[in-house]
């Protein structure tokens, strides 16, 4: 049981590159947190530190208020799951998971309770005897989590776990650790680059781009709130889609796409804030679930014409990327599956203006 | 297909021609004259005598004896391929860390393979020179030990060749060690230094067991090599001086053949030496279960 906070945590590797650039998150206990973010962003090298494998070069990791900086990882509390499940290739599953245990002096039949007990939890009793190599990925992952568990660390940790899993089995996996979550009521830290992991598994996301923490929220929160456009970008997909343009008008402000394809009133909420914006450049960002087919019935739709140009039905809906005008640029509506868009044809699309969001060219911060 | 089939065997002639040459020939012509009576006074008119070669072998008394030098043959293979992967892979572990100057160690270390084994032989027996050897002059000067007539006394002498050899030899086994290490994934590392091990725990239970299926093989290319290392034994004891109390099982067969003329009973010695070396081979290989993959 246990909360881990980072403070203004950084990471220079030997040559000046700097990775991790000042990260300030506090983890509750018995928080699930998700680190997530495009590679190279400084995801791992974020958890390694908190792991002990990596020194820090500047900041402070505490775990439970007590800082941690220059303890090794064994003296943490803290269990650690990776890529490539790092399981030892000659002992059996069942070596593997009791190895810390066995090294830290546990008596036999503890680690025997331990071990089955953990393996009845990931269900890979019968495998207990088997080596590494003659399980599945699957399997291995579960065994390497089994590792983790039997020594009921503070804190667990896992690093893009399941990004080695074929798609199926990586959703599979990902209700498991949810559950496993649920169950042994610990704080869980989880690296991934994928979206998708992070929003169905988070209780708190910290979006990370260039070793900095971007935005530190509740998946929905993310999702509805986004505090740039980098979060309103990469949370969600298909992804959201940009128009650049200009405020204009005085009582109602009104978006004008800058090539004149399009222009639509700015929703009741934003006009405070976009008063000041007035004849300057912002971006508008609309999610594809956001634009409807025409004659949708909507409170505040805007109509604005565009050209089909490809179509992929999902089976329950259909993708359907369209342009604007003459622009070569293509953005993503998410129609249901009732009728198929005709590609090359125009398609009178409505955008729900109350869902648009608004970002400053510049600094790219939401308005 | 049929042109396909002849441009393929044009391709395999040239070196099948070779192997033919330097391989099967010389082992068929060997195999033959074992089991015949080749020497100085019937080097053409020679017949075949059936098994009398390796009955002497066996049970004639001879000056060497012959069990003695299989004896010293296996201490010399032993002790050598031990020192050849203890201090390889001692090395390799050290070069495998993150010091300064990795690679010029590294490669300070790979010279004494560089390096032709003739030279190397004739410079360390210069060096065990009883009066003017650097080795002599080192260890009575720092270690105040008296000198030693390295070359004079049959166990001494015995000892100079296996230093020798040993100097010789560990690069190969460090090569190999290195590289097999840096393909451990840094991951299983990391996994043991959270479960709480020591350096001797993942020494135990990564390292070597990683490396193990790469070692094997170069073991048994070394004990191989090793056994039938001609040019250390001949050539840092000047022929298996003293009086032949140095030799190993090739440089008898050598002395035999080439200089005592004996050629079939040199070619019946080879023979035996063939035998044990392929049995060590496949027994080793096999009880080391060493083709199955680690992972
Ligand atoms: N040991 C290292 N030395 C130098 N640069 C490194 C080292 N490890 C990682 N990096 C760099 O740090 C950046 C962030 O790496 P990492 O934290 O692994 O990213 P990710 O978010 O994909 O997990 C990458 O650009 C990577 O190349
Ligand atoms: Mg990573």
């Amino acid at each position: 049981m246990a909360s881990v906070r980072l403070e203004n945590l950084k990471k220079t590797y030997e040559g000046g590159k700097s990775v991790v650039n000042g990260v300030d998150v506090t983890i509750e206990d018995k928080e699930f947190v998700v680190l997530v973010g495009p590679s190279g962003c400084g995801k791992s090298t974020t958890l390694r530190m908190i792991a002990g494998l990596e020194d820090v070069t500047e900041g402070k990791v505490f775990i439970d208020d007590k800082a941690v900086n220059d303890l090794p990882p064994k003296d943490r509390d803290i269990a650690m799951v990776f890529q490539n499940y790092a399981l030892y290739p000659h002992m059996t599953v069942f070596e593997n998971i009791a190895f810390g245990l066995r090294l830290r002096g546990f008596p036999k039949n503890e680690i025997e309770k331990r071990v089955r007990e953990a393996a009845s939890i990931l269900g890979i009793e019968e495998l207990l005897d088997r080596k590494p190599k003659a399980l599945s990925g699957g399997q291995r992952q579960r065994a390497a989590i089994g590792r983790a568990i039997v020594r009921k660390p503070k804190v667990f940790l896992f690093d893009e776990p399941l990004s080695n899993l074929d798609a199926k089995l990586r959703v599979q996996m990902r209700t498991e650790i949810s559950r496993l979550h649920q169950r042994l009521e610990t704080t869980m830290i989880y690296v991934t680059h994928d979206q998708t992991e992070a929003m169905t598994m988070g209780d708190k996301i910290v979006v990370m781009k260039d070793g900095f923490a971007q935005q530190i929220a509740e998946p929905l929160d993310l999702y509805n709130h986004p505090k740039n456009r980098f979060v309103a970008g990469f949370i969600g997909s298909p992804a959201m889609n940009f128009f650049e343009g200009t405020i204009a008008g005085s009582q109602n402000l009104v978006f004008k796409e800058q090539q004149g394809s399009f222009q639509m009133p700015v929703p009741r909420e934003g006009k405070r804030r976009l008063k000041s914006y007035v004849r300057k450049k912002v971006i508008m960002g609309l999610r594809p679930e956001h634009i409807h087919r025409p004659g949708s019935r909507l409170p505040k739709g805007a109509k604005v014409a565009a050209t089909v140009q490809v179509v992929e039905p999902m089976g329950n809906e259909i993708y359907t990327y369209f342009s604007l005008g003459k622009e070569e640029k293509q953005y993503t509506a998410r129609f249901d599956a009732a009728v198929m868009p005709i590609v090359g044809k125009r398609l009178d699309v409505l955008f729900d203006t109350s869902k648009a969001h608004f970002f400053n060219t510049e600094t790219e911060a939401v308005i | 297909m049929v042109r396909n089939k002849l441009f393929i065997s044009l391709l395999v002639i040239p070196s099948f021609v070779i192997l033919a040459a330097v391989v099967f020939y010389p082992f068929v012509y060997n195999v033959v004259i074992s089991f015949a009576n080749m020497n100085l006074y019937k080097i053409h008119d020679w017949n075949l005598i059936g098994f009398k070669q390796y009955i002497k072998i066996f049970t004639e008394p001879s000056q060497p004896d012959f069990y003695s030098v299989l004896f010293k043959t296996v201490i010399w293979t032993f002790t050598n391929v031990f020192f050849h992967v203890v201090i390889g892979v001692s090395l390799a572990l050290m070069l495998n860390q993150n010091l300064k100057g990795r690679s010029l160690f590294r490669t300070l270390l790979i010279l004494p393979w560089a390096i032709p084994q003739y030279i190397v032989a004739l410079t360390f027996r210069g060096m065990f020179n009883y009066e003017y050897g650097a080795i002599n002059l080192m260890i009575t000067k720092y270690l105040n030990v008296p000198a030693v007539e390295w070359l004079k006394d049959p166990v001494n002498a015995f000892v100079a060749c296996i230093i020798t050899n040993v100097w010789l030899g560990f690069p190969f086994m460090m090569v190999i060690a290195l590289g097999a290490l840096q393909s451990i994934p840094q991951e299983l590392y990391e996994a043991a230094d959270m479960d709480g091990a020591k350096w001797y725990h993942k020494l135990r239970t990564i390292t070597l067991p990683l490396i193990r299926p790469v070692m094997i093989p170069a073991i048994t290319l070394g004990v191989i090599w090793t056994f039938n290392n001609l040019n250390i034994v001949w050539l840092v004891s000047n022929m298996g001086e003293p009086s032949d109390t140095t030799h190993i099982l090739v440089s008898y067969v050598y002395k035999s053949a080439f200089n005592y003329y004996s050629f079939s009973y040199a070619a019946a010695i080879s023979m035996v030496i063939f035998v044990i070396l392929l049995t060590f081979s496949l027994m080793f290989m096999k009880s080391s279960r060493a083709t199955e993959p680690a992972y």
